[in-house]
């Protein structure tokens, strides 16, 4: 019961009662002269009645009173009218308020005991408006247009990007275009009727730069019914360091290693002459390091490309510190097999392989386009990650050894591709191969976002994980973003902004400035069936969890009206005011 | 009451004739507007409203009805009018009263049924068809049917003055100096025979080499005047208060002019293009004419054709080469002759029709002689005229005694010796003897049989020498070695066999039995053979070759039996065979001759790789192949426009030095695809002087160059992981579990 009863000036308590208790005792001392008799008694506590009446005035006490449960309506975007008439209908007294992203729904006093949710919900950044009230989420209208999107927003120069999505609800016939920073159409693909229909567009990406390429939906009278924003960051590819040892030039090795000197990457290639002698060929290296197989000197190196007689001929010692390089520092090994490769025994890998009859293959990739190979095919096993396969068949794997991999392909004479004039098809062969098999750098700062871009004024969360002791974070203004450190990892920081302008901010780290965080700041108005959709998901998560527990009703402090002591206070002091006139 | 009477009758033909006369302008007037509709003639229409109407007339012929005519309609129509409406015509005081009564009583029935009696006319028809042909013009008319038979029109063009835009002036000036005359005359050369012409349009496209004269006069003075092209400024020069500059065409480009005035304020121009039109080599086809062609020799030897040359500014001179070949192998000679067509070429026509007939009998060809020819045509251009050719064509007359060779190949002479051909001769000569049958005499054939017969027996014996067979024709053979001729060949054959050892000869291993042995031993074979007495030990030959040698002298010795019963017809498939295992034989021979190659002694394996090494050294090179980035201000100047486009400031001096080197970039595709880059060339040039441009500019820019960037060639990429602290224990424990 004690619990219901508090004061609003709780912390003159002390003051009051040393004061009241005054009053009291100077009022008994006037009244001595009736001491002993009934008067006095009767005196005394009409008096304290009449003090405590100016205590509590001055005190003001209030009650915790149950409050009516009041029921509210909470309309947000794209709420149906029928709904909350129905709603209405139910319940008469039903009070209706209107969502704003970003703002209070409630004043603090009106705050009610249950809520409605109509349409596409609340941001989750303005749930914990609702924290404590039992809520239900009725939902809306039903979504129209891409609700999900998926693509990276930070590509390499020569890359294909990908936008893959969902579009909900789509419209027969209309078209939905990629189109890049200059609003040249890249890529188109025509809707159907389907409820939901996933759709995949791509393109090249040539030019460096930040861009904003733009998902344009067209009807068919060529009319652009929506134009929203895909900012897209890319950047220069940079080159990787290979080595390519072999007991003799092979046309195999010429190849490859001319393509990859080509299109810039930096090679050294140690081709055995005779016994001892080798040929060393730089391509572009400014230095002429010495190629040994200790861990100095291979460290360097993202992928080391060995024929099998040279692996053959590598001492165990040197077999160590290679196992050693790929385990600790990441490097790559992709070993060239030769016909004895398959059936002998298998150094640094695990690989097995299975007899297989074709002589050539054709990939998925490059129909029509046979490729040579030897009569054997990879062995199916879980360490192992097919490259290249066609069905239940791999011809090129690699598979983890520690932080590297180490990989090999059946595949023999791909440069007969280039003499068939196959020459895009060698490229991307073989791209794909390195790519997956070279040492995966570490930068120094990696930057990560949930989304690809932030919304103006709403809050944007990011991550940064890097080995910097304690990173500063600042804008682009100067100003220093506070971070937060992972509990469990201690190089994951993150940091939460809420952007002020649009277009492309950046975000750098204090102490390294060449590592930039850039994203792309748009108005609400963008891909706002995708943040329904997501508002959607986390509404639905959040308030329609039956698991939660049951919310006690809410109370509220009610201010004893002091009128009542008042009168109490003049009744008191009429009556010994009037008693020793009447009497 | 007579001019009543008739009034009717009148009143009828009348409205016939106005019915026909619309019928026959209804068809002219219809047909008039069609015209107009399609083709807009005010004068082609009125014509064909003449015409057709005239047309029409005659043949509908509204005048043609008379009261006569009338009268006898309506009698031919009504019975009730008892065939007497003729009457009415007559005056009725010369007619009986019975003809009066009889009038009085048609003219009531005429009354009542003329009111609704139509003429005989298509007058409805008729205005059909004519509206239905002005609808059908209508329909027509917005589709300009009519432009797409004409050549376009030269569109009237208003004299477009060059439009100078200043950038850098800090003060708009008042009144820039504007342009008051632009003239460009362009003077083709000389051999083309278009007049020189001067133009106010100032995109140039003209035949390469022609002569350009640029004329530009200003209102005011101006301090210089320029042109640019590809970054380099050529001056004009000032002459008589203007402006002029010439060059001669040799490339297509882009060029703007430049001025500054004399506040030093610098204008510039839009961008021209120069499209130099390339004079094209002429064309040459020959018709009727098969690329080969081949003449018995008793036939009419002589090809005849037609060329057909065509040329984009005129043909200056074509004319026939032939070459004449005698011979084959080695001995082969050829004469080359310049022959004219049959008429004279007209020099500067564009399209000319030669005709032209060989006679190889008048180029001094015999059997055997082979003819090549081709025309050969130049155009005028000047200097260095374009000249082309038609393909080659052979005629060939047959050589009636040719034979095949299939040894030679790669030797170059032919080293079968004689006798491997007889067979050959044989069958010719059996086969000549079977289409003389029944001309000749019995005797006479007979005797030829039998001689073949003969022949087919020397041809048999001399195969069987190499077999080891006893010669019963020895003697016979030695005769003929003696044979003066033939000894006499043999000297030639080898004017040095006296002072040469014989091992350099080409058949030193006897791939085939040298004759000349046969005039010094007995047996030629002697040295090659174990036995004498026993043929099948002969070892000169492998197993195979001896079978397929023992086949064809059974073939031969068939062969030379139905000779000798003077059968030659069933000889002939006898000797057939033979010859086909005879050239079996010497095809073996020729593979025998692939056999001896270079074959190396095995390597012992222990000496591999044991050389002495001093002097080989390890062996370093290096160098840089790095690509080289393509286009890289067009690269800088995308991203800068990307930052212009968000409307981050204004274009800088750096900007327009980036744009200008991008827009020479660009420059150079433009020539080769102008339609799709002139356009943002242009605005780029803007750009490079400091326009401050709307975004759709900048867009517009940004795309292009965009789009001309080629694609980079696919290439691994270094993938960046971050490595944490989770993802390490990962592995580790990975690895552990492994």
């Amino acid at each position: 019961m004690i619990d219901r009863f508090s004061f609003v000036n709780m912390n003159w308590i002390w003051t009051i009662l040393i004061i009241a208790i005054f009053i009291w005792l100077v009022f008994a001392w006037k009244e001595r002269a009736h001491y002993g008799s009934s008067k006095f008694i009767i005196h005394l506590g009409v008096s304290f009645i009449a003090i405590s009446s100016l205590v509590l005035m001055a005190l003001q006490p209030q009650i915790h009173v149950k409050k009516d449960t009041q029921v509210v309506v909470v309309l947000t975007e794209g709420y149906d009218q029928e709904q909350l008439d129905s709603l209405k209908t139910t319940n008469q007294k039903l009070a209706v308020y209107p969502y704003r992203i970003g703002e209070a729904i409630f004043d603090t006093d009106k705050i009610p005991s249950s809520v409605f949710i109509l349409g596409h919900g609340i941001r989750s950044f303005d749930h914990w408006q609702l924290e404590n009230i039992s809520t239900l989420y009725l939902g809306g209208k039903e979504l129209k247009g891409i609700t999900q999107l998926n693509y990276g927003y930070y590509q390499t120069k020569g890359n294909r990007i990908q936008f893959n999505g969902t579009y909900q609800n789509p419209t027969k016939n209309n078209r939905l275009l990629l189109e890049g920073p200059g609003g040249r159409p890249l890529d188109s693909l025509t809707l159907t009727d389907e409820r939901t229909q996933l759709f995949d567009l791509s393109t090249d990406l040539n030019v460096i730069g930040n861009f904003n390429y733009h998902l344009v939906e067209k009807d068919s009278l060529e009319t652009v019914l929506s134009k929203d924003i895909l900012p897209l960051t890319i950047v220069e590819k940079s080159p990787l360091k290979i080595l390519i040892l072999n007991d003799f030039p092979t046309f195999e090795s010429k190849y490859l290693k001319n393509y990859l000197a080509e299109t810039g990457h930096e090679i050294v290639v140690k081709n055995q002459l005779t016994t001892a002698r080798y040929k060393y060929e730089y391509f572009n290296m400014t230095s002429k390091p010495i190629i040994e197989i200790t861990q100095e000197k291979l460290k360097i190196f993202d992928l080391l490309i060995i024929d099998t007689k040279s692996l053959k001929a590598l001492s165990n010692r040197q077999l160590t510190t290679l196992k050693n390089v790929v385990k600790e520092l990441g490097m790559g090994i992709l070993i060239q097999p030769d016909a004895n490769y398959f059936s002998s025994k298998k150094l640094l890998s695990s690989f097995k392989f299975d007899p297989e009859k074709s002589k050539d293959a054709v990939l998925k990739a490059y129909p029509k386009q046979n490729i040579k190979k030897y009569l054997y095919q990879f062995k199916n096993d879980f360490s192992i990650q097919p490259i290249h396969r066609s069905g239940s068949k791999i011809w090129s794997a690699y598979e983890r050894v520690g932080s590297g991999r180490v990989g090999s392909t059946v595949f023999q004479n791909t440069f007969e591709l280039i003499l068939n004039g196959r020459t895009k098809t060698y490229h991307s062969f073989w791209s794909e191969i390195i790519e997956k098999i070279s040492k995966r750098k570490t930068p120094l700062v990696q930057w990560s976002a949930s989304h690809n871009f932030a919304y103006q004024n709403q809050p944007f969360e990011f991550e940064l994980r890097t080995t910097i002791p304690n990173p500063i974070v600042e804008s682009s203004e100067g100003y220093s973003i506070p971070l937060q450190r992972d509990i469990h990892v201690k190089s994951l920081w993150k940091g939460k902004v809420y952007p002020r302008d649009t277009g492309w901010q950046q975000h750098y780290v204090n102490q390294d400035s060449t590592a930039v965080f850039r994203y792309y700041v748009t108005d609400s108005s963008q891909w706002k069936s995708i943040s329904n959709f997501n508002t959607i998901k986390s509404n639905k998560k959040i308030f329609n969890d039956t698991s939660k527990p049951e919310i006690s009703p809410r109370t509220t402090l009610k201010l004893v009206n002091p009128l009542w002591f008042f009168v109490i206070f003049i009744f008191c002091s009429g009556y010994l005011w009037l008693e020793p006139k009447l009497l | 009451m007579k001019q009543d009477r008739r009034h009717r009758l009148i009143q009828f033909k009348n409205r016939w004739q106005l019915l026909l006369s619309i019928e026959s302008l209804s068809y002219a007037t219809g047909a008039s507007v069609f015209i107009y509709l399609i083709s807009s003639h005010l004068f082609i229409s009125a014509l064909i409203f003449v015409l057709v109407g005239i047309l029409s007339a005659v043949i509908i012929k509204p005048w043609k009805p008379d009261l006569g005519s009338t009268s006898r309609f309506l009698d031919a129509k009504f019975e009730v009018l008892e065939y007497s409406t003729s009457l009415l015509l007559q005056p009725s005081q010369n007619i009986t009263n019975l003809a009066q009564l009889q009038q009085l009583k048609i003219e009531r029935e005429l009354e009542k049924i003329i009111k609704d009696t139509n003429p005989p006319n298509h007058a409805i028809r008729g205005s059909i068809i004519g509206l239905a042909m002005i609808v059908l013009g209508l329909l027509i008319n917005p589709f300009n049917v009519i432009d797409s038979f004409n050549p376009p029109n030269p569109l009237k063009t208003e004299q477009k003055l060059i439009e100078f835009h200043t950038y850098d002036s800090i003060e708009t000036v008042a009144s820039p100096p504007k342009i008051i005359k632009q003239r460009i005359r362009i003077t083709y050369p000389s051999y083309i025979n278009i007049k020189a012409y001067s133009s106010d349009n100032l995109s140039i496209k003209a035949v390469e080499g022609s002569h350009l004269r640029w004329n530009l006069q200003f209102d005011k003075e101006v301090d210089s005047v320029f042109t640019q092209s590809a970054g380099t400024n050529y001056p004009l020069t000032l002459k008589n208060d203007s402006y002029t500059s010439t060059t001669v065409l040799k490339y297509s480009g882009f060029y703007n002019f430049k001025f500054k005035d004399l506040n030093g304020n610098t204008y510039t121009s839009d961008l021209y293009s120069i499209d130099v039109i390339k004079d094209e080599a002429p064309e040459v086809k020959l018709i009727g004419i098969d690329p080969f062609t081949s003449f018995d020799f008793d036939q009419d030897k002589s090809i005849t054709f037609n060329s057909l040359i065509t040329d984009d500014y005129g043909i200056a001179e074509a004319h026939i080469i032939a070459t004449v070949s005698k011979g084959s192998g080695e001995s082969v000679k050829f004469r080359e002759e310049q022959l004219s067509f049959d008429e004279p070429v007209a020099k500067g026509s564009k399209k000319i029709n030669l005709p032209k007939s060989i006679n190889l009998d008048q180029l001094k060809m015999e059997p055997g002689d082979e003819l090549y020819f081709y025309v050969e045509t130049s155009d005028l251009k000047n200097p260095g005229p374009n000249s082309s050719r038609s393909e080659t064509y052979f005629a060939v007359i047959k050589d009636t005694i040719s034979y095949e060779f299939s040894v030679e190949g790669s030797m170059g002479i032919d080293r079968m010796p004689e006798y491997f051909r007889s067979q050959r001769q044989l069958i010719i000569d059996t086969e000549k003897l079977i289409k003389k049958r029944g001309k000749t005499a019995v005797k006479d054939f007979k005797f030829e049989s039998n001689e073949l017969g003969f022949d087919q027996k020397a041809l048999r014996v001399k195969y069987g020498a190499f077999m080891g067979e006893e010669s019963e024709m020895e003697g016979k053979n030695e005769q003929r070695a003696n044979d003066p001729t033939e000894q006499q060949e043999h000297d030639t054959e080898d004017p040095l066999a006296g002072f040469t050892h014989d091992h350099d000869s080409e058949n030193e291993h006897n791939l085939v039995p040298d004759k000349s042995k046969n005039e010094e031993s007995k047996n030629p074979l002697d040295e090659f053979m174990h036995n004498h007495d026993d043929p099948e030990s002969s070892t000169l030959f492998t197993e195979s070759l001896r079978v397929k040698l023992r086949k064809a002298l059974n073939e031969m010795w068939d062969a030379e039996l139905y000779l000798r019963l003077y059968e030659p017809e069933k000889s002939l498939p006898y000797q057939y065979r033979a010859l086909r295992l005879i050239q079996d034989i010497k095809n073996s021979a020729r593979i025998y001759v692939h056999r001896i190659g270079f074959d190396p002694p095995p390597i012992k394996e222990d000496k591999r790789l044991s050389g002495k090494i001093e002097d080989v050294s390890s062996y370093k090179k290096s160098q840089n192949l790095e690509p080289e980035v393509t286009f890289p201000f067009m690269r800088k100047s995308i991203i800068r426009l990307e930052q212009l486009k968000g409307g981050n400031g204004t274009i800088l001096e750096k900007d327009k030095l980036l744009f200008e080197q991008a827009g020479n970039e660009l420059a150079t595709l433009a020539i080769e695809i102008p339609g799709k880059y002139l356009g943002a060339l242009q605005q780029l040039k803007w750009l490079s002087e400091g326009k401050d441009a709307e975004k759709s500019i900048y867009i517009k820019v940004q795309q292009a160059l965009i789009s001309a960037i080629p694609k980079p060639v696919d290439t691994p990429k270094t993938r960046w992981q971050f490595k944490d602290e989770m993802t390490q224990l990962l592995i580790k424990e990975l690895e552990t579990n492994d």
